[in-house]
């Protein structure tokens, strides 16, 4: 595995889930941003959403640990989590998350640092928007991983996003810089208007590269055929290189196993 | 009482050139409507049996009829008591009523919705990243020379689009109709409009996307290696994009075959891209072969209220928007609504299978003419109102004009006159529990 986890000398919060409503629960306020240079007791007393209704997160979650002076000393664990909890993470610096469980849309979204680990599935809209920081995924992600919001071209500008299995549709669209790895194959449309950074993927079962300028994307399938849209230029050690998408007159870069 | 100029209520056409005799509150005779049209002024006249006359409410299992007031109550009980409610519909009422949904969905901190989140939501996320060039149909009779329908069936869907505003009227720089014409249609398969066309070309099932790139390559001076592409050869891909770029004013009309099949709204963003490379050598235009006949009233109408054009979450209290998580076959698929009003949508027909049994859990309110599926799960339903036939409605056709419709029937019960009145009472409840 590429990516150094858990820093050392760290204060940490541990979220246990008490239960959460069929309705989902939107936490953008669990971060270690939020948390910093705060009472355990403040942190329980934090606003979380229920749909229309605004919570303590202490309604839904046991709080114990230390919190730390900076963000960067502090690290959250969330235990029993699952796939209704929205926006872990959402527009952190630094510090470091890890969660035991599933999670649902919109983790780390917009985040500048820090570091964020899952241990089971996400949902779609992971790291969307995001500048830096890494995210690592040890089960499934769904769609528009490391991708723009919508009615934006612009999707992420930097950070590593590595997902252990399969993914979705539109991963990377719009990706500027940084760097997205799938161990396992992703669905149609990868890397759409790309203009820079890198898609490593082990395979795919449908369209690539559309509208993309610049930018990288690494195919492990020896199998794959590049679409009529990109044009072989070249051998690159045990690489074939197509460029495209010409119909864009684009300079990006489908790298296929030979 | 004859009624001239009488608009039709049922497709994006929007057709407001029909003839209706009213004797003694019943049609007795339709001029100038299609088949379509037609059927739907008969039944809307003679359906008085299959109407719902009266609110009816389920309790302990029981479907019992209540009076107006007990069932405005119950809504408003009902909305406002949940905390992620949906409000559904609306493409076949007033611009007027969606006003009031708009109100209602912020008051109760819910969410709305329309059909156009699984219809034509694809070709608007399309016209927001790469922009539209459009027209009105009026400019497409008078001026244009060629004519696309790319996944589009007009002839069984809107019967009188073809001899209204697209292939056969004499216009203005037009005086022979069709003979003035190209009419191309591209579909999966050779449907009746496909069998009218001069040119048909039949693309393989979800792989329209492939076909737009071909041509773009060619419209761009590029060449293509393949010998074909999507199924059909390159040979009649050149000539496409030659007869693309030649035209002195072409159309596009877009259907409902893009935005569904493989690629969605990637499908309507390469075509809009294509429309941007031909437009470098002469004029094209896109329109959305819209279905309801006031589907773009809704996106108009929310657009100009929330600033955007649906799919729109009121929990937070101002307007967030992100189709895929907050539109309603994402939110029913996933259970995350807990109380629903559908306002003439009729849901139960239409959607997944999931949703539905979704939709019988959950606190369910319908606005209906007629029974349905969905008055069959409902546990609550409220009679509606033909807007457009029995109320007066304005309304967007599918090119984005708006038009007024005139009321020539009267609703057969009057506790309400509109869809709009029965929402602001069930608004003015909210209000109320809310001081």
């Amino acid at each position: 595995m590429p990516f150094k986890l858990w820093g050392e000398l760290m204060n940490e919060v541990t979220l246990k889930v008490k239960e959460v409503p069929e309705t989902g629960l939107e936490v953008e306020n669990i971060t270690p941003d939020a948390f910093a240079g705060m009472d355990v007791k403040d942190v329980s007393e934090l606003i979380i959403h229920a749909g229309k209704k605004k919570v303590g997160i202490s309604d839904f979650f046991r709080v114990s640990g230390k919190t730390a002076k900076t963000a960067s000393k502090q690290k959250i664990t969330i235990e029993g989590s699952n796939t209704l909890l929205k926006r872990i993470g959402e527009g952190m610096s630094g510090g470091e998350i890890k969660v035991l469980g599933d999670v649902g849309y919109h983790l780390g979204e917009y985040m500048t640092g820090g570091k964020i680990h899952v241990s089971g599935n996400a949902g779609s809209w992971i790291g969307t928007c995001m500048s830096g920081g890494e995210i690592v995924i040890e089960g499934n992600a769904g769609s528009y991983i490391g991708a723009s919001s919508r009615g934006l071209r612009e999707g992420m500008s930097g950070g590593r996003i590595l997902v252990l299995n399969d993914v979705g549709t539109e991963i990377g669209v719009g990706l500027m810089d940084g760097e997205i790895i799938v161990e396992g194959a992703a669905s149609s449309f990868v890397g759409s208007y790309m203009s820079g950074g890198v898609i490593r993927l082990s395979g795919i079962s449908g369209r690539i590269g559309y509208a993309m300028r610049a930018g990288v994307i690494e195919v492990l399938d020896k199998s794959f055929k590049a679409p009529f849209y990109f044009k072989q230029t070249g051998e690159e050690g045990e690489f074939q290189i197509f460029e495209g998408d010409v119909s864009f007159k684009g300079r990006g870069r489908i790298k296929v196993l030979r | 009482m004859i009624h001239r100029e009488v608009t039709c209520p049922v497709c994006g056409c929007g057709c407001d050139d029909i003839t209706v005799k009213v004797d003694g509150g019943k049609i007795s005779d339709i001029r100038g409507a299609c088949l379509v049209g037609r059927a739907k002024f008969i039944e809307v006249s003679e359906g008085g049996k299959h109407r719902i006359r009266k609110p009816l409410m389920r309790k302990n299992g029981n479907v019992k009829e209540v009076s107006w007031d007990k069932a405005l109550d119950e809504a408003a009980e009902i909305l406002t008591s949940t905390k992620k409610p949906l409000i559904y519909g609306f493409s076949e009422n007033s611009c007027e009523a969606v006003k009031i949904g708009v109100d209602i969905a912020e008051e109760i901190g819910g969410f709305i919705d329309s059909q156009s989140s699984h219809c034509h939501g694809p070709t608007i996320l399309g016209e927001q990243m790469v922009g539209i060039p459009s027209c009105t149909l009026g400019m497409v009779a008078n001026y244009a020379d060629l004519i696309v329908y790319w996944g589009a069936n007009p002839v069984d869907s809107h019967p009188r689009h073809l001899s209204r505003f697209s292939v056969y009227p004499r216009g203005l720089y037009r005086p022979e109709g069709r003979r003035d014409r190209k009419f191309i249609v591209i579909d999966t398969r050779k449907t009746c409009t496909g069998k009218i066309a001069s040119t048909f070309i039949q693309v393989e099932p979800n792989k329209d996307f492939e076909l737009i790139s071909a041509l773009r390559i060619l419209v761009e001076g590029g060449e293509l290696e393949e010998s074909e592409i999507a199924g059909v050869p390159v040979k009649e891909i050149k000539k496409l994009a030659k007869t693309l770029t030649t035209c002195e004013y072409g159309v596009v009309f877009v259907g409902l075959g893009l935005t569904h099949s493989e690629g969605k709204w990637n499908n309507i963003d390469n075509l809009l891209n294509l429309v941007r490379s031909v437009n470098k050598h002469t004029r094209l235009s896109v329109v959305a072969m819209r279905g309801h006949y006031n589907v773009a009233g809704f996106n108009e109408v929310l657009t100009w209220r929330t600033g955007y054009p649906f799919s729109v979450d009121f929990q937070r209290g101002y307007p967030r928007y992100n189709p895929g998580e907050n539109s309603i076959i994402d939110m029913l698929a996933k259970g995350e609504i807990d109380a629903m009003l559908s306002i003439s949508a009729d849901p139960a027909s239409h959607f997944p299978k999931k949703c539905v049994q979704h939709l019988a859990k959950i606190p369910l309110i319908s606005i209906e003419l007629a029974r349905t599926p969905t008055t069959e799960l409902s546990d609550l339903v409220i009679p509606g109102v033909v807007a457009g036939m029995e109320s007066p409605a304005s309304y967007y056709r599918m090119d984005n004009v708006p038009l007024i419709a005139k009321k020539f029937l009267d609703p057969p019960f009057s506790q309400t006159s509109s869809d709009e009145e029965t929402l602001k009472m069930i608004y003015q409840r909210i209000l109320d529990k809310g001081k």
